[in-house]
């Protein structure tokens, strides 16, 4: 299949299945979450067509990275859900392990204890059934979704990172590097000093 | 789609001498009639598995499964000896309550879309006669499979696409005597590695809700039988079932079913098997509640209803009931709505 084969075959199945799929997923997650406390926000979204043909087209080793990306890439509906405390993330990845059914889950953190960085509950999951009506193409229809679960400063931290610094074309200085750290260090100290507060302020932190 | 590779094995129980060495396998030619008997088994798969089913994830979070593996390999590479390794592991899951077992291993390719059947017959008791000129030669053989071509397990998986096609199938059971929904754990949890692929609550959640909002939509008669069946769930907790089963053994109405199935977010949903949670029920279905012509009103805990209040029909024309029930008073107060 040719780069325009594919984009072409993405524009489709973002119009006609993702964006819908998105929208509902986004309700049922709300409904399913609705009682729980420390909850920002919950939302879901389609991967755009252009990060998609992003990702289709990485390389690894010198050769694509994806021999079939429809059906190899499984973030094509991303999911966040936002939480107030890092003890809420592990009490939220209970809740969807009880109601979706998972092909991975992963604990995101730096590679080693002296760095900082991105951390995260992340999950791939089954697009549930409930929301994957007759009225969508079922050749559009992807198996699965990603979910991640992460705390209010992660969220704000991995954004900023993500718009300023993520950049495959872009080399950072070393001064530049640092101050990416830091904010990631700060972002980490918040949620550790917030998480011991509530701890110690809240009888319950996740019911 | 035909079968394209047929390999066949002799599965022993784990813990007997013969089930330690390798398991003996043979390829089947595509002809002849046993051929056209495995090959009904492969085209009525699709309409005999019907419950679907997921392979789990590593307990390390990843995306690897060590059934899910021997089946891919297999569809790479469908040889007596890739076979032989799903032979070995259904070897190494079987009891001696399972006993032994003829395995078969089907695939049928066609136009980029593989479908791999596998399937379980279990070994058999039978006399055999055998007719010389004189005399007749009576033997009892205890290696019989398909005496009964209904009796096995089988597992589909099907796809075109080995990254998502091939997390996820269908099963079938025809040996328990019970409703399909009930399955060997060691066929679906053992063997495959796998769980349903709804799981317990989200199934659970699907159903009660549906019930619940059935009572608000439903005409009257068919409102009745949805709030019995709410309190009488509580038998099936901890069974697995599907919402159409669970319908049809509380014999609703086709009207009460179509209440139910019409609040389900997606109808096609009402096959899927699933374990019925106590805790999930409860919470969505929480309360019934009876209002009679007269003003009053009955309420109590879902699973506690029919207990509580004693229903008595007193005319079947006016459709009158009286409802009565004995207890100690623990709280009574005015409430400024009407619930």
């Amino acid at each position: 299949m040719t780069n325009g084969e594919l984009q072409e075959l993405y524009l489709a199945r973002y119009a006609q299945a993702l964006r819908p799929l998105a929208e509902r997923l986004e309700n049922h997650l709300r409904e399913l979450f609705a009682t729980k406390p420390h909850i920002d926000r919950i939302s879901a979204r389609p991967k755009s067509p252009e990060r998609f043909i992003q990702k289709a087209s990485k390389l690894e080793a010198g050769s694509l990275r994806y021999s079939d990306p429809i059906n190899q890439i499984q973030d094509q509906i991303g999911a966040r859900i936002v939480a107030f405390y890092t003890s809420d993330r592990d009490a939220l990845a209970a809740v969807v392990k009880d109601y979706f059914a998972p092909i991975e889950e992963k604990q995101i953190i730096p590679d080693t204890p002296d760095r900082f960085g991105y951390e995260g509950k992340h999950f791939v999951l089954f697009l549930p059934a409930d929301i994957v009506t007759a009225d969508i193409p079922a050749q559009h229809v992807p198996t699965f979704f990603e979910l991640q679960i992460q705390t209010l400063f992660q969220h704000a931290w991995g954004e900023a990172n993500h718009d300023l610094a993520y950049k495959p074309f872009l080399d950072l200085t070393s001064d530049q590097q640092r101050k990416v750290a830091f904010t990631a260090a700060q972002a980490w100290g918040a949620d550790l000093i917030f998480q011991e507060l509530a701890a110690d302020l809240l009888q319950t932190v996740v019911a | 789609m035909h079968i394209t590779t047929l390999h066949s094995y002799l599965v022993h129980p784990h813990n007997t001498p013969a089930g330690t060495a390798d398991t003996p396998g043979a390829t089947i030619p595509l002809s002849g009639t046993l051929f056209h008997m495995l090959n009904a088994v492969f085209d009525k798969s699709d309409k005999e598995c019907t419950i679907p089913i997921r392979f789990l994830m590593s307990s390390e979070g990843e995306q690897s499964n060590p059934a899910r593996d021997l089946v891919l390999a297999f569809l790479a590479s469908p040889t007596l000896k890739a076979g032989r390794s799903l032979a070995n592991r259904l070897r190494d899951c079987t009891t001696m309550k399972s006993g032994l077992g003829l395995l078969f291993l089907m695939i049928g390719k066609e136009n980029g879309m593989a479908k791999l059947v596998v399937s379980r017959f279990p070994a058999e008791e039978g006399i055999l006669a055998e007719e010389a000129k004189t005399t007749l030669k009576i033997e009892f053989i205890e290696r019989i499979f398909m005496k009964n071509a209904a009796s096995y397990k089988a597992a589909l998986y099907q796809g075109d696409a080995p990254d998502a096609d091939f997390w996820s199938g269908f099963v079938v059971d025809r040996q328990l005597n019970q409703s399909s929904d009930q399955i060997a754990n060691y066929w679906i949890t053992d063997f495959l590695a796998s769980d349903f692929k709804t799981t317990s609550k989200a199934g659970t959640r699907r159903l009660s809700i549906a019930l619940r909002e059935a009572t608000h939509a439903a005409p009257l008669a068919a409102k009745q039988e949805i709030v019995a069946a709410i309190a009488l769930a509580k038998g099936m907790f901890g069974k697995s079932l599907s919402i159409v089963s669970f319908l049809q053994q509380l014999s609703l109405s086709d009207e009460a079913q179509a209440a139910v199935i019409a609040r389900l977010p997606n109808p096609d949903t009402i096959g899927e098997t699933f374990i019925l949670d106590p805790e999930e029920f409860i919470e969505n279905a929480p309360l019934a509640m009876v209002e009679l012509d007269t003003g009053g009103i009955m309420l109590a805990p879902s699973d506690k209803f029919e207990a509580t209040f004693e229903r008595e029909l007193l005319d079947q024309v006016t459709h009158k009931f009286r409802f009565s029930t004995v207890g100690r008073v623990i709280d009574e107060r005015l409430r400024g709505r009407r619930p």
